[in-house]
């Protein structure tokens, strides 16, 4: 082990273990402690990329390696034992076991996105299926060798609860596919008919929009709970809306949805993480809901 | 990249760049050209500018042992104009490579630059420089 890389190895994987939104890799600071180390690495990577054929890259590839480098090694750290330690020995051998980590993440994303391809609805959504589809891509073009950060594939869908742009290459499709499934999971308890008829009130042109079809059947079983109605119907009617209507003005929005996540979460039996996602696609929803509530046009939020 | 540690590869380049020049005169001195310390400075910081000229990053040794083997023998270099010349050209070498994309190995890069330095361009950089990537290439294979 060499010496006094301690500290550096501590402030290279203080990000890393904060938790999975900051595991792009390296503080600046363990970076410059780490300079000589990862030059030398980078070094050897570009050679290895270049099959020996070249000695010098364009300075976005060289970048791109580079980036690689930072966000494999910072898998590496993340999950190592000690990882404050983990970083002070060969790096090559570090290097090695972060891209072995993240080919494990690669075989769970692969298992993931055939459960949730298995479970998608698109209804009718373009950006839902292109995305879908389109995340083959993914799985034919990443390079855990030298362009581990990236995303080869277009992700257009918009999720309710977007995944933190901090979250790079195999990390950034796993914590989106965990969404997606948990967005078509929700949905899926819910009668077809009943959906395609809210999302043909709510949307003009649903199938052409990028728009997220979760958050308009989770706020609106929600508000359907606020009255104590079946949510599955995700039907309301205008008496029905000012009943919703006088409910949210004298509990408050925030309230009243938060007491009707809960009754949802246990109509549906949702697990914690179901739980807490629709708990965040209500609170999100707040701000929207009381400007509807204050124009008096809570059809635009319960249509 | 942090712009940091983008400095100290580069000052780590820098001082790698001299080493390599110095040992590149054992290979040119046979044909009587030696670089002078204070010529090996010049090549090194143009070899500095020419890589941020042409956004390239160089790793290990690069080319100036190439460069200096493949160009030695010219019949038009003297040691008027060597450093100059050996100067001109990893700047051409460089922005050649990125044009190229990247799809040319270094060795068969140079090899093309070498094969039309003394003819058609007569020693002259600048000539080679006006050729078209086209130009340069066309030939590939025939000379080496």
């Amino acid at each position: 082990m060499e010496k006094n890389h301690g500290s550096e190895a501590r402030q290279l994987t203080a990000r890393a273990e904060q938790g999975p939104a900051a595991a792009r890799g390296f503080t600046e600071e363990g970076a410059q402690l780490l300079a000589p180390r990862l030059r030398a690495l980078l070094e050897r990577q570009a050679l290895r990329y270049t099959v020996g054929e070249s000695t010098s890259l364009r300075e976005e590839t060289a970048e791109a390696l580079y980036n690689s480098l930072c966000y494999t090694l910072g898998a590496f750290a993340q999950t190592a034992p000690d990882g404050t330690q983990a970083l002070c020995g060969d790096l090559d051998m570090a290097l090695q076991a972060g891209q072995k980590i993240l080919r494990g993440r690669v075989r769970r994303a692969e298992s993931l996105y055939r459960s949730v391809c298995a479970t998608a609805r698109s209804f009718g959504n373009i950006a839902y299926a292109d995305t879908l589809r389109g995340m083959r891509a993914f799985f034919a073009g990443y390079d855990v060798r030298f362009f581990a950060h990236e995303i080869p594939c277009t992700i257009d869908y918009p999720l309710c609860d977007p995944v933190p742009e901090s979250l790079l290459g195999v990390d950034y499709l796993l914590e989106y596919l965990r969404r997606l499934g948990r967005e078509n999971q929700f949905c899926a308890r819910f009668p077809i008919g009943a959906v395609e008829a809210l999302l043909r009130r709510a949307v003009p042109d649903a199938r052409e929009q990028l728009v997220n079809l979760y958050e308009f059947v989770a706020v609106q079983a929600v508000g359907l709970s606020v009255i104590e109605k079946s949510i599955y119907t995700l039907g309301i009617d205008e008496t029905e809306r000012a009943a919703l209507q006088s409910r949210l003005e004298n509990e408050g929005c925030a309230q009243a949805f938060a007491r009707a996540v809960s009754r949802v979460s246990h109509a549906m039996e949702l697990d914690e993480a179901a739980t807490r996602y629709l708990d965040a696609a209500a609170r999100a929803a707040v701000p929207r809901v009381q400007a509807a509530l204050t124009s008096g046009e809570l059809r635009q939020a319960f249509p | 990249m942090e712009q940091n540690f983008a400095l100290s590869m580069q000052r780590a380049r820098l001082e790698a760049a001299r080493v390599e020049w110095e040992k590149c005169n054992e290979i040119s001195a046979p044909f009587g050209l030696v670089l002078r310390p204070d010529e090996i400075e010049e090549i090194a910081q143009g070899r500095l500018r020419s890589l941020r000229a042409s956004g390239r990053v160089e790793f290990g040794e690069g080319v100036a042992r190439d460069l200096v083997y493949a160009f030695c023998d010219s019949p038009y270099l003297d040691a008027g104009n060597y450093a100059r010349t050996l100067c001109d050209l990893q700047e051409l070498f460089y922005a050649l490579k990125t044009e190229s994309g990247d799809t040319l190995a270094d060795d068969e890069l140079i090899a093309c630059m070498r094969a039309r330095f003394d003819d058609p361009c007569g020693g002259s950089v600048e000539r080679l420089a006006d050729l078209t990537l086209g130009d340069l290439l066309s030939g590939r294979g025939k000379e080496f």
